[in-house]
């Protein structure tokens, strides 16, 4: 089965962190890639920029910023192969716990099957 | 949060707005709140060496705060005071970390911090009054050397200080947060206040340029929590592009012996591409829009730096545009310099002089001014007037790296 884990975390606090801060949120991003990558099972990468460069479409309408005002922003994905929830709750668990996480299951996925092959690589500011 | 490889005295300095914006919050009175802070600090630092660094320094920094203000409350004032705290004033230690964030993120203004600048940027007193008391009350600058940066003597910024203290204080809504006509006529002076902060830090003392960085970095929080409270509004764009593109540079702008390397000599290799890249993003989106502010064009000269590879191939003629629009809309002796000093890099070195000449009479104690006059007059080969500028320059830099390169200018000409 194919989940997502999706990340949320409140942006601006994110920009306080010192760099051996930063440097063990990353090192638990690459463990976690690291991990999944034996067997194949990970599948996408996608580090998303400041939502400070969102621009929005309400009803064709163009907005400045994010859809939603929300305390915690959507900063990026995973997208990976698990044998089912349990599976996917105890793998994110290396994730930096500071972040919010949302684990969806995958309905429909097309391109970028990077499965076998050098996985884009997650670089943090 | 990892603290513990941290020295005590950055925890602390990095803690101090969110922690005195969330004291303000409980009491209501920046006297109570600065007491509070203080004492929080000096047990902190009696506590912390001997046990361990708590996970979250501001949580404890907060709750301890708050607990020594009621002590100090209920013994100082009659007991009828304590009503003035919120119901909730008496949640546990462990609850306190644990919801601290939740707090600061359910408020209205989404953070303590920014709404204490909205309240030191009451209309009711001067612009002076308001930047003081951001820079005293938030940044906890000292009093000598907010007096310092505005060519004043203590004592009338301390004065200063007290009169805004006061006539907030005095303010018949009290405190309370301003609706959204208010704070939209706020925004222009907040946005002022977070852009002095970040220069504090970007410009400020070399002997403390760590903890300068950290002011930085917490300037670029509250330029993005500003964006996200106003998201449309091509200023904020502005301001968050400006400060990503200053900070960008940070670790080509030092040298190791911690003085500060000019633009043009800049290792540009060192910028930092994250964020120059989102900065870029945000102007592109600013400009589109078409309404045009001081902070966009400022940006916008940083952008055009960010994207130059070195000083020969900027494109000068669009920095020089834009330092014309820049002197209508926001006239500053400080940017006419930086535009006679683009116009001298250009290579119009008349034209540059004829631009400089007149800040004379704004900026002769400032040490850049005759840097820039020395060079002008160097290339027009007036060597006597080049020495001239050369020494009011010596006289008038306090960086010790900076004198000894203006002592071997002068031994070169």
């Amino acid at each position: 089965m194919l989940y997502s884990v999706l990340i949320y975390e409140f942006e601006a606090s994110a920009s306080l962190l010192s760099d051996a801060e930063n440097k063990l949120n990353l090192d638990a991003h690459h463990h976690f890639q690291a991990e999944l990558k034996q067997g194949d099972r990970l599948k996408q990468v996608v580090r998303l920029m400041p939502t400070s460069t969102a621009t929005s479409l309400k009803k064709s309408t163009i907005i400045d910023g994010p859809f939603a005002d929300t305390k915690e922003q959507f900063v990026g994905f995973y997208v990976f192969e698990a044998d089912d929830l349990d599976d996917a709750l105890s793998l994110i668990k290396i994730l930096p716990n500071h972040a919010t996480l949302e684990v969806r299951p995958i309905m429909y996925y097309e391109g970028g099957d990077i499965a076998g092959k050098s996985p884009t690589i997650i670089r943090h500011p | 949060m990892q603290a513990s490889h941290r020295p005590l005295s950055d925890i602390l300095s990095t803690a101090r707005p969110i922690v005195i914006a969330a004291l303000f919050r409980y009491f209501n009175n920046m006297d109570d709140a600065e007491d509070a802070y203080q004492e929080a600090c000096l047990r902190a630092l009696k506590n912390w060496p001997t046990k361990t660094v708590p996970d979250n320094p501001v949580a404890w920094l907060v709750f301890v705060g708050r607990n020594v203000g009621i002590d100090q409350i209920r013994k100082t004032k009659n007991t009828t005071s304590y009503a003035i705290l919120p119901e909730n004033a008496n949640i546990s230690v462990d609850e306190s970390e644990i919801n601290l964030h939740n707090q600061i993120e359910i408020h209205p203004y989404h953070d303590d911090v920014l709404r204490l600048l909205f309240i030191c940027c009451h209309p009711s007193i001067s612009f002076e009054q308001q930047v003081a008391l951001c820079l005293r009350i938030i940044i906890g600058m000292p009093v000598e050397e907010i007096a310092a940066a505005f060519l004043s003597k203590p004592a009338s910024i301390a004065q200063r200080i007290n009169r805004a203290k006061a006539s907030i204080a005095k303010l018949a809504q009290s405190y309370e947060a301003p609706n959204a006509a208010e704070r939209q006529a706020r925004i222009a002076q907040v946005r002022t206040a977070i852009y002095l902060l970040f220069n504090q830090g970007y410009a400020g003392n070399h002997a403390k340029q760590h903890i300068n960085f950290l002011e930085c970095r917490e300037a670029i929080r509250l330029a993005r929590l500003l964006l996200q409270l106003a998201p449309n509004d091509t200023e904020n764009m502005g301001l968050l592009a400006l400060c990503l593109f200053q900070n960008s540079r940070h670790k080509a702008r030092i040298d190791a012996h911690q003085a500060i390397i000019m633009l043009k000599d800049q290792n540009r290799k060192l910028w930092d591409k994250a964020q120059i890249v989102e900065a870029l993003q945000i102007i592109e989106k600013a400009l589109r829009k078409g309404s045009v502010g001081s902070f966009q064009i400022q940006a916008s000269i940083a952008a055009t730096h960010a994207q130059s590879i070195d000083e020969a191939s900027t494109n000068w003629s669009e920095i020089i545009e834009l330092y014309k629009i820049l002197s209508q809309i926001a006239p500053s002796p400080i940017i006419s310099l930086n535009h006679a000093a683009a116009v001298f890099t250009s290579g119009q070195i008349n034209q540059a002089l004829k631009l400089a000449l007149p800040l004379k009479t704004t900026l002769n104690d400032y040490p850049y001014y005759h840097g820039l006059m020395a060079e002008i007059y160097t290339v027009l080969k007036n060597i006597p007037k080049a020495k001239n500028h050369l020494e009011s320059a010596l006289k008038l830099t306090k960086n010790a790296t900076q004198a000894i390169l203006i002592r071997e200018k002068i031994d070169q000409l």
